[in-house]
């Protein structure tokens, strides 16, 4: 099965990710974060960004696979229930999709994303921008 | 939007804010009052040498203070922080080029302190 809609592909440590091209709104590089003292371990920081303020979530924390290098660039996603800042390694562009849609878990994080697709670049987990802004939110 | 008059508060590595009309007094901390080390956690050890902001609801221990009298530019919390320390996140302020996390302290669990 072909996704109709474009996704923007991007690499957090070894994995890649996609979201619908709709939501995301820029690449943004990552600055340096102010902390919000104990909020969960996935949410590095925030800063100010176009008179808002962004909150920055590393994927690879939060599917267990942290990295020890500082993250340079992130994803700005857009949803109703926000804005968010999702860290990139690299940025691969727009691709269609092709391959499966399904949740790939049935908790945390892993209900908020589908697969397994393909992209040019390789399989890639699609994040459900939506409920995956709703489950942050839910953990803050 | 531009507020003015807030505190700034050193607390370990973090910084945060608080509004000025909200302290009632300055004084050396003495073991009462609620740390806001790691994110307010009750279980926080209050280092020495600390500050305690006295507020109508009890007070809120910080490493260090700062009052800010300039007008500095209130921004909205994100909606994903929304639930932070409680609800108690109000939003963030610009000073001296950074952010600094604004806290509510009527918004924060009620500490006793000594009179």
């Amino acid at each position: 099965m072909a996704d109709a809609h474009g996704h923007l592909v991007f690499a957090c440590g070894s994995s890649l990710y996609a979201v619908p091209a709709d939501t995301a709104s820029e690449v943004v590089n990552v600055p340096t974060l102010t902390r919000v003292p104990g909020a969960p371990g996935h949410l590095l920081g925030v800063f100010a960004h176009r008179g808002e303020v962004l909150p920055v979530v590393d994927l690879t924390r939060l599917t267990g696979q942290p990295l020890d290098d500082a993250f340079k660039r992130a994803v700005l996603v857009r949803t109703p229930r926000g804005a968010v800042a999702l860290t990139a390694t690299r940025v691969l562009g727009v691709a269609t999709l092709e391959g499966q849609f399904e949740r790939l878990g049935d908790s945390g994080v892993h209900q908020h994303l589908r697969g397994p697709a393909r992209a040019p670049a390789g399989e890639v987990a699609v994040i459900d921008t939506q409920t995956f802004v709703d489950f942050l939110a839910s953990a803050g | 939007m531009l507020i003015e008059g807030v505190v700034l508060c050193r607390v370990g590595d973090d910084r945060l804010a608080v509004r000025a009309r909200e302290v009632t007094a300055f004084e050396i901390a003495d073991g009462t009052g609620l740390y806001a080390g790691v994110g307010f956690d009750p279980r926080a050890v209050t280092p020495h040498d600390a500050r305690l902001l006295r507020t109508a609801g009890g007070g809120l221990v910080v490493d260090s203070v700062e009052v800010h009298a300039e007008q500095v530019r209130w921004l909205p919390v994100p909606g994903v922080l929304a639930r932070a320390w409680g609800g108690a996140l109000s939003g963030f302020i610009e000073a001296g080029g950074a952010l600094w996390p604004l806290v509510s302290l009527e918004r924060l669990p009620r500490v006793e302190v000594a009179p």
